[in-house]
């Protein structure tokens, strides 16, 4: 039999779609990891983004700070957290790696944030401001608006790598998609692990659907097409290091 | 400054997602022993799997074999047995270091065997089993290496745990750690079942005796963890190790696996020497420089080599 026909195998047998080690299981365990995970990541990122981009001040640096922390190695981070008393296996794993894949997801969704206020055109600000809108006002009616598209491509580049990195959650006994990967790698078993693998590549396609159609509902109606267009021509900088 | 990432970008993202994960699931791949040295002496490839005492008996063979003017390269951290067994099965690798029992286990589908409890029908049988791949097991060293389980001092005096067996009337309340190996591998959960007719409330995959263990059981996030018996951890951290009064581990003394392709008397006659002073005291030592003083595993090695010849 070849190898695809042993992970069809694999897909249609029962017993590995039920119970605590059952896919529909270290799906959802893996999917609540990383929306919880993108979540925080916007609040802190996003929030400080917010603030950074429409105040001006301290971006550089911070963003900067963000970026060198990219340099973390996530399976360090965890480890190191896990082997904490105060953190250690908590909550069967997920405080540790919840904390050390937010620390991943932070960095792109802060700098896009940020660039993506400040890539807004001053004379669209000055005209605001010029019209007597007050600070907030700017910032929710004009620069919010306008950022959207770099806010959500941040949040994009974010969300993909802490789908694929979840998968070390199963490293300090979380039990995700990573489980698969890891319990096939360790008993030689390529089946197990490219089934695991297979599912979160799964999950990614999923998350990027699901964020492209939000992407496309928050963007402001005059921008879309303006942003189709420069999104294709777009140079594709700044490519997330992992 | 960072340009706005396209919708390309993600695809290709995601499309570099699945290339890395398709790329993970490759076994490590050893580069192939060919040897370009023209001198009769091959160059011998040493593969260990991922815990530190592996790394530190692979560096110690290394030295004492370069010192008799072999070339050798260290591969370590290959992966598990699963991993390492194959590879030199294959040929990828020449020499392992492994553990006559276990490794007796794993080469009949991960039953425990009746040789396995003694190491002079262990070696025979391990011989005989790895034959028909041109691989030999080689003397053992008097490095005895058997997995045990640990549990606190406290757990320990408080519901009076000195075996193994004295743990029955409490597994149903605890949890056990181990490698995430341990659900499938003989010498682990199913042999507690078996042997002991243990079952736990729960499993939690940890590392092999590593950093995870120790600190999940310290923590109590598990109750029993599988730790290794030359492993400084037991003692420095105060751990009670349970006695295995039904034998579940057998004789697990660290022996060379090697390729006959390299199995020279020459090559033989270097590492029965180092084996003979490889005691278990000795390895424990080494191996708590390891973990507790955090030394390199090479570093270790060259220097207890040095200190023997």
């Amino acid at each position: 039999m070849s190898f695809f026909a042993h992970v069809f195998g694999w897909f249609t047998t029962s017993a590995n779609w039920t119970g605590s080690q059952g896919i529909p299981t270290l799906f959802w365990n893996q999917l609540k990891l990383s929306v919880a995970v993108v979540l925080t990541a916007i609040c802190l990122g996003g929030g400080l983004g917010v603030f950074l981009g429409h105040t001006g001040r301290g971006g550089l640096l911070a963003v900067n700070a963000a970026n060198a922390f990219r340099a973390v190695p996530t399976l360090a981070l965890l480890t190191l957290l896990a082997i904490q008393p105060a953190i250690s296996l908590k909550w069967s794993g997920f405080l540790a790696s919840w904390l050390a894949l937010t620390a991943l997801a932070i960095p792109p969704i802060l700098t896009n944030t940020y660039v993506g206020m400040r890539e807004v055109d001053a004379d669209v600000r000055d005209a605001a401001k010029a019209m007597g809108l007050t600070g907030g006002q700017v910032l929710r009616t004009v620069e919010a608006p306008l950022a959207v598209p770099f806010v959500m491509a941040g949040i994009r580049t974010a969300s993909i790598e802490v789908v694929a990195t979840s998968t070390l959650a199963a490293y300090v006994s979380y039990a995700d998609l990573g489980t698969l990967v890891i319990s096939g790698l360790d008993t030689n078993d390529a089946v197990v692990a490219f089934s695991g693998a297979l599912l979160v590549a799964a999950m990614a396609g999923l998350v990027t659907l699901v964020l492209s159609l939000l992407t496309r509902a928050l963007t402001p109606l005059p921008l879309r097409r303006r942003v189709r267009r420069s999104l294709l021509g777009a140079a594709t900088t700044g490519l997330p290091a992992t | 400054m960072k340009k706005v990432s396209s919708m390309r970008l993600t695809r290709f993202l995601a499309a570099g997602l699945l290339a890395a994960l398709i790329a993970t699931l490759a076994v490590p791949v050893v580069s192939a022993g060919a040897s370009t040295s023209a001198s009769s002496k091959p160059t011998i490839i040493i593969g260990s799997t991922n815990f530190e005492e592996q790394a530190i008996v692979s560096n110690i063979w290394a030295d004492v074999l370069k010192k008799a003017g072999y070339n050798v390269t260290v591969e370590p951290a290959l992966g598990t047995r699963a991993i390492v067994v194959p590879a030199i099965e294959k040929g990828q690798i020449d020499l392992e270091p492994d553990y006559a029992a276990s490794l007796l286990g794993f080469l009949h589908g991960g039953n425990p065997q009746a040789a396995g409890d003694n190491i002079t029908t262990a070696i025979p049988a391990d011989q005989k089993a790895l034959a028909s791949y041109g691989v030999t097991v080689l003397p053992a060293s008097k490095a005895l290496d058997t997995n045990v389980f640990a549990v606190t001092k406290a757990t320990a005096s408080k519901d009076h745990l000195t075996t193994i067996s004295s743990l029955k009337p409490y597994a149903s309340k605890l949890t056990l750690g181990g490698p995430p190996e341990c659900p499938t591998f003989a010498g682990c959960e199913p042999g507690l079942k078996k042997t002991y007719g243990l079952t736990f409330a729960g499993f939690k995959s940890l590392d092999e005796a590593g950093p995870l263990s120790v600190a999940a059981l310290k923590n109590g996030e598990v109750q029993v963890v599988e730790l290794f018996s030359s492993d400084g951890n037991v003692v420095s951290n105060n751990f009670v190790a349970l006695t295995d009064n039904k034998h579940l581990e057998g004789a697990d003394y660290i022996v060379p696996v090697i390729r006959k392709s390299v199995d020279t008397s020459g090559v033989a006659k270097v590492l029965n020497n180092i084996d003979a002073k490889l005691t278990t005291a000795a390895i424990s030592k080494l191996n708590l420089d390891v973990t507790a003083q955090q030394e390199q595993p090479a570093a270790v090695a060259q220097t207890w080599v040095n200190s023997v010849s």
